[in-house]
């Protein structure tokens, strides 16, 4: 097969089935931020259609042309199914969809459609059960291709990766055609992900269930934007939208990893008045949100702004002044959602601000601190958050190697193992965020320091930390569980992870 | 007459091994969350076990659970020993 | 040592992590944590898990000291238990309900012969001894001194509670007298005391309350049941930096001085304020 190893030491073909030529992963200084590939704004007024079918037909859609949705309803997300249903029973044939992320029961929805040969390829930063066997048994004609929110947004804007028809879930549409998250039968907060999409895609085809007079809450989406408008009984379930307040994890273990990561913010003297943070949604993460609040009051530390997936915990440390912004790319329970609506600190915040490399604005490459969490790392600190030790899809690109590139200090949460699965390997299955944007592995068992990052190793090593080299932890860890016997790869290429420049940084061999 | 015993639980980092008597060579079966990772270690361990303890004549069945070697060949040696004991399964 | 967190020895995933949440010492329990029908099963575990973790530990946690806690001297199952814990290493025992020195001097008879058996010098495993009951409570100075492999008294509240007929969380004051009783017999024969596991995991409040009272009265430290307790444990049975300063300034001070009494800052350095300076320091040097 041709192709080359790239900086990430994966070999990456020079061509993928359905992608097309491939670019190699190489490590970029920096990225200029230039203006990209603009949309005009449309003239015409939303009109307002009665049922999906008319607004599919209108749309122009044909066979073979790339669809997208956002997934700001997570696991109560309706409206991927209803649309693949009518698809389906439109006759679409080979369609490309491309969504933010694929979870819940989007999931079955979307292979249903596969394997009714509606959809022929999937573009997505994330996909669960059953989508993710279907993928690692070659069941889905073209591979998939991952991409950070970052990335997606890019691609999109570049024009690499053109929207025919965007299908926009709004919770509430007003007599403007204006569309809204935070309010409606089933808010979910902001729209940060389907931003791209609304400006870039060359139908908009908005899906509510509830339409509401005036402009009393900010707007997520501009009616210029919109082009036709769908109503629905029902976008979403409520319950299971995600509603609920996250509740932070009571495992002691994670307590101690947490514990340790705070102490790696503090001696490396990265907690200080103004500084920019964000943490992933993982149990981990969140505890080290909660310890940090702690640190924050007591040392009277006023940060700069918060970021990403915003929570109710992050709001009352808005609240409290302990950060002056908050930048909502995605909102994670009805808390955060009703902040949004209401308090003028608490931002909407589109995927290309937020992460796209080429973005003059973009807020990942502001931020000091971002906690990540990972499937597993390896000693070169590559890390994999999409697949497994046994290659088994389990999680999602997500913003990872967008704000661990950004963040001054990159700090990876994980337990040394989960089960009898070590976390710390040779190598990874799958390279998704390369280890140049990696600073710190945090585990219960010891701490290990990038060697690009000899400022960090020399502060850590001062304090009463554990730092132990990688390679140390990795071996402390397979005399505990023995090595792993790693699964075979063969020559099929079912997945590629596009890094958020457009490159190919590794690909899911089956 | 056919004897079992059973040691261990069906937890994680655990393992629940069922031993019966039988006629013939021993045999070996197991079920794990991560046969693909371990699955040749929890055999070795096993094989290593029932040599060390000269046990012939039985069938094993390893409901792992992610355990390490060491607490699988505990387990086994329990589950001997109470066969042994002729402790009710 | 200021803290110990008790883990049962028949659950893998756990005796694992153990030693990970910051306690002085982890000890598993082959008693109360395990039920009579899978003690076999237990004390298996634990013999082949032990060797493991001690390699472990001593990689990533080097400081921290392993004990196991048998079953008791009226069980059928203290004899295997010894010869499982030693025989894979073991250092530590903790010995429940013990009332008389007689009881001691057994243990201490049945660890020399396997020690012997095994080639390991005579006096290497030691006891934590759990006096737990009246009677123990009053024998206390007699148990101690009945053999040098004691090096710990550990009170056991519950029990005690069980046999008076009084609350494990009533006034504080109840329970004055047996843990006086104990750290000074722990004193008198040269060992530490640690306190009481306190059970309700919801209030952390009153765990705080008891581990400044039990110091106060001078216990080294307490048994922990959750690791949540961990922390607030170390806390208040560490010595303070102010303190810590103060012993070294003593103990240099005495240096200068090497005939007769010395003085620091207008208060006498006798004896007993030498003896503290002593305990601050090895407290602070056992806990790095």
């Amino acid at each position: 097969m041709q192709g080359s190893y790239n900086d990430a030491g994966r070999f990456i073909p020079s061509h993928i089935s359905g992608y097309g030529k491939t670019r190699p992963f190489h490590y970029e200084d920096e990225y200029s931020p230039h203006i990209q590939h603009r949309v005009p704004t449309r003239d015409k007024v939303p009109c307002s259609v009665t049922d999906l079918p008319e607004a599919i037909s209108l749309s122009g859609l044909k066979d073979g042309m790339r669809i997208s949705f956002h997934h700001h309803l997570r696991l109560g997300d309706l409206v991927v199914g209803l649309v693949l249903e009518q698809l389906e029973e439109l006759g679409f044939r080979d369609l490309v969809l491309c969504a933010s992320s694929l979870m819940g029961p989007a999931c079955a929805s979307v292979l249903r459609a596969v394997q009714a040969k509606v959809v022929a390829r999937i573009e997505t930063t994330g996909l669960k059960e059953p989508l993710t066997d279907a993928v690692l048994q070659g069941e889905i004609p073209q591979p998939v291709i991952f991409r950070s929110h970052g990335g997606r947004a890019r691609a999109i804007e570049a024009g690499e990766i053109p929207i025919d028809v965007a299908f926009l879930a709004a919770s509430a549409i007003d007599v403007q055609g204006n569309l809204y998250g935070c309010t409606g039968k089933n808010p979910f907060g902001s729209m940060g992900y389907a931003h791209p999409d609304a400006q870039y895609a060359k139908t908009v085809i908005a899906i509510t269930d509830t339409r509401v007079e005036g402009q009393s809450l900010p707007i997520s989406i501009p009616s210029k934007w919109v082009d036709l408008i769908v109503e629905v009984p029902a976008i979403g379930d409520a319950r299971l939208i995600g509603g609920g307040s996250l509740r932070i994890s009571q495992n002691p273990l994670e307590l101690v990893i947490a514990t340790q990561a705070l102490g790696v913010l503090q001696a490396s003297g990265m907690i200080r008045d103004g500084f920019n943070y964000q943490a992933g949604s993982g149990g981990i993460s969140l505890l080290v949100s909660m310890l940090l609040n702690s640190h924050m009051q007591a040392h009277h530390i006023q940060g700069g702004f918060a970021s990403g997936g915003i929570t109710e915990s992050l709001v009352a440390m808005a609240q409290n002044k302990l950060f002056h912004t908050l930048y909502d790319v995605q909102s994670f329970d009805t808390g955060s959602a009703a902040s949004l609506a209401g308090n003028p600190f608490h931002k909407e915040m589109g995927a290309s601000q937020y992460a796209n490399p080429y973005h003059p604005g973009c807020i990942a490459h502001a931020l000091d601190v971002m906690i990540l969490s990972a499937t597993e790392v390896d000693l070169d600190f590559h890390v994999n958050s999409i697949t497994g030790t046994n290659g088994r899809i389990l999680g999602a690109l997500g913003g990872g190697p967008d704000t661990a590139y950004g963040a001054k200090l990159t700090v990876v949460v994980i337990p040394s193992f989960r089960g009898r699965i070590p976390m710390i390997h040779e190598h990874v299955n799958l390279v998704c965020t390369p280890g140049g944007s990696v600073d710190v592995v945090v585990t219960e068992r010891g701490v290990a320091v990038n060697p690009l990052r000899p400022d960090i190793l020399a502060l850590l090593q001062a304090s009463s930390l554990p730092v132990v080299p990688i390679r140390t932890l990795m071996e402390q860890i397979y005399m505990l569980t023995g090595r792993p016997h790693f699964p075979a790869r063969t020559a099929k290429v079912v997945a590629a992870v596009e890094y958020r420049d457009g490159t190919i940084i590794d690909c899911l061999w089956r | 007459m056919q004897r079992t015993a059973v040691a261990g639980k069906r937890e994680k980092g655990d393992t629940h091994i069922t031993l019966s008597t039988r006629c013939g060579a021993n045999e070996i079966v197991i079920t794990s969350p991560v046969l693909d990772l371990f699955g040749p270690q929890i055999r070795t361990a096993v094989e290593q076990t029932l040599q060390q303890l000269q046990i012939s004549g039985v069938l094993i069945l390893v409901e792992d659970n992610q355990a390490l070697d060491c607490v699988t060949q505990a387990r086994l040696r329990c589950a001997v020993q109470r066969l042994q004991r002729g402790v009710e399964a | 040592m200021r803290s110990w967190l008790y883990t049962p020895a028949n659950t893998p995933n756990r005796m694992i992590q153990a030693g990970m949440y910051g306690s002085d010492g982890i000890i598993f329990d082959l008693e109360d944590a395990v039920a009579l029908s899978e003690k076999d099963e237990a004390r298996l575990l634990l013999e082949g898990l032990l060797p493991l973790i001690r390699a472990s530990l001593e990689r990533t946690h080097p400081a921290v000291k392993i004990a196991v806690r048998i079953n008791g001297l009226d069980t059928p199952y203290w004899q295997d238990d010894l010869k499982a814990v030693v025989g894979s290493g073991g250092a530590i025992i903790r010995v429940p309900k013990v009332e008389s020195a007689a009881e001691v001097e057994e243990i201490a008879h049945a660890l020399s012969l396997l020690e012997a058996e095994l080639h390991i010098p005579d006096g290497s495993v030691h006891l934590q001894v759990l006096l737990e009951t009246p009677r123990g409570v009053e024998e206390a100075f007699r148990i101690g001194a009945a053999s040098p492999r004691v090096i710990a008294f550990s009170f056991g509240a519950e029990d005690y509670c069980s046999a008076l007929g009084i609350h494990r969380n009533g006034p504080r004051v109840a329970l004055d007298y047996p843990r006086a009783r104990i750290a000074s017999a722990a004193s008198a024969c040269g060992i530490e005391a640690y306190d009481a596991a306190y059970g309700f995991l919801d209030n952390a409040d009153a765990l705080v309350l008891e581990c400044a009272h039990a110091k106060a009265l001078g216990f080294h430290g307490k048994s922990a049941i959750h690791p949540k307790q961990v922390a607030a444990i170390n806390g208040e049975f560490s010595f303070s930096a102010q303190e810590v300063r103060e012993a070294k300034a003593i103990l240099a001070s005495l240096e200068k001085n090497q005939d007769g009494v010395s003085s620091l800052e207008g208060r006498m350095i006798d004896k007993p304020v030498i003896a503290w300076a002593h305990r601050v320091l090895a407290a602070a040097e056992g806990n790095r």
